[in-house]
């Protein structure tokens, strides 16, 4: 192991708020991965008030958003995208459905977060132009890693239930109507 | 060759694995492959899921003896080795010791290559070091599938793989007076803080100990010293309003 810590003093900012914010799979890199070798057709639809409303009522999480990004995979699966607020801001996430409407798989797409005094980066960043070559800490990029106490994903395991719902009450019961 | 990086949700939180210096069709298998060692982790030491080895433990285990799986049995092993080595302040039997379980971490006996037995009723709470277990076990599959540069990150409890350090920025809770930027290479990294506004990060060559550790300087900082220098690792201690100090 080996380490180095530098610590850098804020003289202007009450709290520092370093940003993370990662793309890691683009929407076909997410549908090549999930459905290899499947042909993947663009199904959106809108829920209707009256399908929202037994969705929210079937998966208990409130959502207000009607946009359904789903496409229909030629093995029978499902590729829905959707978002979800972390902690601050937003997750874009992917899943994969089987024909059965199983689970199979969950992607992240894009995820960023930012902490504590939730300052922009630019802002933040500039803070530290007089300290940069003294302290040798390069913030030219966007900082690819932080470290603190644990987030929560239960805004994406909401996320999910909702999607589970979305698929037994609207997309089987269409397409086995 | 291109840097790959995916994320799931696991582990109650998110867990992101990044790897550099493959083609990415490698990658991705790779990935796949340690995407599943975290997710077996969840499945046999989840606290919340009734059907987890772990919980199949808190409900029988004093009452008879139960074979588990090696990797359960292995974190229950460095969970007793930094009990031992903490005088208790690492106790994972001590969340829920409200709920009328009354032993603790001596009460947990490990006998042959597998098989456990708690010697009173217990409700073994893995959450504080299995994270970081699984974050090794992703480290070391990387590794034995040849990859030399790569990163797990598990909501904060993280692990570097290679020799090129990487950057991390340290997040604390509440107001500071400092920003904290570590670097590493090939050692691990692991944060927790409370509500009474203390942040404490300890690097540790494997990353259960770095996420263990930070329980054992939470409870007692200047004890923790001991331990800490008794497994190589060092740790960073902030209270909300001041700075980071580093603890010697």
């Amino acid at each position: 192991m080996q380490t180095r810590v530098m610590l850098v003093p804020l003289t202007y900012l009450a709290a520092a708020a370093p940003v993370h914010a990662a793309v890691y799979l683009t929407v076909a890199q997410a549908q090549t991965l999930m459905f290899p070798g499947a042909t993947l057709t663009p199904d959106f639809r809108q829920l209707s008030a009256e399908q929202r409303q037994a969705v929210e009522q079937d998966s208990g999480v409130h959502s207000s958003a009607n946009e359904l990004q789903v496409w229909r995979a030629s093995d029978g699966g499902w590729f829905i995208l959707d978002q979800v607020i972390g902690k601050h801001s937003p997750i874009r996430y992917a899943v994969a459905l089987d024909a059965q409407g199983a689970l199979r798989q969950i992607e992240i797409l894009e995820y960023s977060e930012s902490y504590g005094g939730e300052v922009r980066l630019p802002a933040w960043r500039k803070q530290f132009v007089g300290k940069r070559r003294a302290d040798r800490v390069e913030l030219d990029q966007n900082i690819r890693n932080i470290s603190g106490a644990t987030l929560s994903c239960g805004h994406l395991t909401q996320g999910v239930r909702r999607l589970l719902s979305i698929h037994a009450l609207v997309l089987a019961a269409d397409a086995n109507g | 060759m291109p840097t790959v990086e995916r994320a799931r949700p696991l582990l109650g939180t998110v867990v992101a694995i990044r790897v550099e210096g493959c083609s990415p069709i490698r990658a991705h298998r790779v990935i796949d492959a340690a995407f599943a060692d975290v997710a077996l982790i969840q499945r046999l030491m989840s606290f919340q899921d009734a059907d987890s080895e772990l919980s199949r433990l808190n409900r029988q285990a004093a009452y008879r003896l139960l074979s588990v799986h090696p990797h359960t049995f292995a974190v229950l092993r460095w969970s007793l080795a930094i009990a031992a080595a903490s005088c208790g302040s690492f106790d994972v039997s001590a969340a829920h010791r409200a709920c009328g379980a009354i032993g603790d971490w001596r009460d947990i006996a490990l006998l042959g290559p597998r098989a456990v037995r708690f010697r009173r009723p217990l409700l073994v709470d893995l959450s504080g070091i299995a994270k970081g277990y699984a974050v090794d076990l992703a480290i070391a599959g990387l590794r034995a599938h040849g990859v030399r540069r790569a990163l797990v990150n598990a909501g904060g409890d993280l692990r570097v793989l290679g020799p090129d350090a990487e950057r991390i920025a340290l997040r604390s809770h509440g107001q500071s007076t400092q920003l904290a930027m570590l670097e590493l290479a090939n050692g691990a990294l692991a944060t927790s803080d409370t509500h009474s506004g203390v942040t404490v990060s300890v690097m540790a060559r494997r990353c259960l100990v770095a996420d263990a550790l930070t329980k054992v300087v939470m409870a007692d900082h200047r004890a923790a010293v001991r331990v800490l220098r008794g497994f190589g690792a060092r740790a960073l201690r902030h209270q909300s309003g001041g700075g980071w100090q580093e603890l010697r």
